[in-house]
């Protein structure tokens, strides 16, 4: 990691990365959106609207795996100080929201026609919204501060109190009685769906993954230009 | 193969559709913002960080 911290080293690598991984998530969603509506049957329960859960499930671990991420991003802003780690936490924010919020919203979706209802105070329903509260806590934390160095300490806070959340999104499921149905993939005894179903939505998770990584990427590399420009303006200020 | 006579196809496409405008907005907005930084930088006489690596 530490061989990312000169942004200049950092740049080099994700100019040479970036456009690979472009045209791989590009590929992976056309191969994944054909599975999703072409190559899968549909629920013997369910019917059609299982299809919901190919967008909804990559983007509800999603989200949770982005929190994860800048709750660990922010351990290394403290512990080794990392130059990126911060900036690395800050960028995945808004991608992570823009997931969360996609998974309350294709849940809503799906929980109509299947519950008759769009929502419901349940533990994982609830949790969830919460999870989207920290979200925007934390930009807004990061908008809040002139000085970043000031907002990056809050920030920091922030991740790692809200990543207490995380397992209880997770273990919602099993420590509550609730309407969302237990956990179908991640489990002991194994995945609880066929896998005519499985690997579209395997499919469909990796072509998520890989737009994020390409966007949190392209986000990093802006954070990086922002910082040059106010390192600049700082200069010409003090040079007056 | 999706069936589309099938009940409540329309929440499928509401979900695809939703997705679809998010996704694409998010992917927009970083690169609009990544052009906008390029030309602040290339204005203040700034190169991009990573090119002098790159042309090395």
């Amino acid at each position: 990691m530490q061989v990312l911290a000169n942004p200049h080293r950092f740049f080099s690598i994700a100019n040479r990365v970036m456009p690979l991984l472009w045209v791989l998530t590009a590929m992976t969603f056309l191969v994944a959106l054909y599975f999703a509506f072409f190559n899968s049957p549909a629920d013997y329960q369910q019917g059609e609207t299982v299809r919901i859960m190919y967008v909804h499930v990559p983007s509800a671990t999603l989200a949770l795996g982005i929190y994860l991420l800048m709750a660990l991003a922010s351990v290394m802003a403290i512990v080794f100080r990392h130059p990126l780690a911060d900036m690395a936490a800050k960028a995945a924010a808004p991608l992570g929201a823009a997931f969360c919020f996609l998974a309350l919203v294709t849940g809503a979706l799906w929980g109509k026609p299947m519950w008759g209802t769009w929502w419901v105070w349940d533990a994982r329903l609830t949790s969830m919204f919460v999870l989207m509260l920290l979200y925007l806590g934390y930009m807004a934390v990061w908008k809040a501060f002139d000085d970043p160095s000031r907002a990056a300490v809050l920030a920091r806070v922030v991740a790692l109190v809200g990543v207490i959340n995380v397992p209880i999104v997770k273990f919602s499921v099993d420590w509550w009685n609730t309407l969302h149905q237990p956990a179908s993939i991640i489990k002991a005894s194994g995945p609880a769906i066929h896998s005519t179903i499985l690997w579209p939505l395997g499919l469909m998770f990796l072509a998520f993954a890989l737009l994020f990584l390409s966007t949190h990427l392209l986000g990093l590399k802006n954070l990086v230009r922002e910082q040059r420009l106010r390192a600049a303006r700082m200069k010409a200020v003090h040079a007056k | 193969m999706i069936d589309f006579t099938a009940d409540h196809l329309g929440f499928v496409a509401a979900s695809y559709g939703i997705v679809a405008v998010v996704l694409v907005a998010v992917v927009v907005r970083a690169v609009m913002k990544a052009r906008q930084l390029k030309r602040e930088l290339s204005s203040q006489g700034l190169s991009d960080p990573g090119q002098r690596d790159d042309q090395s």
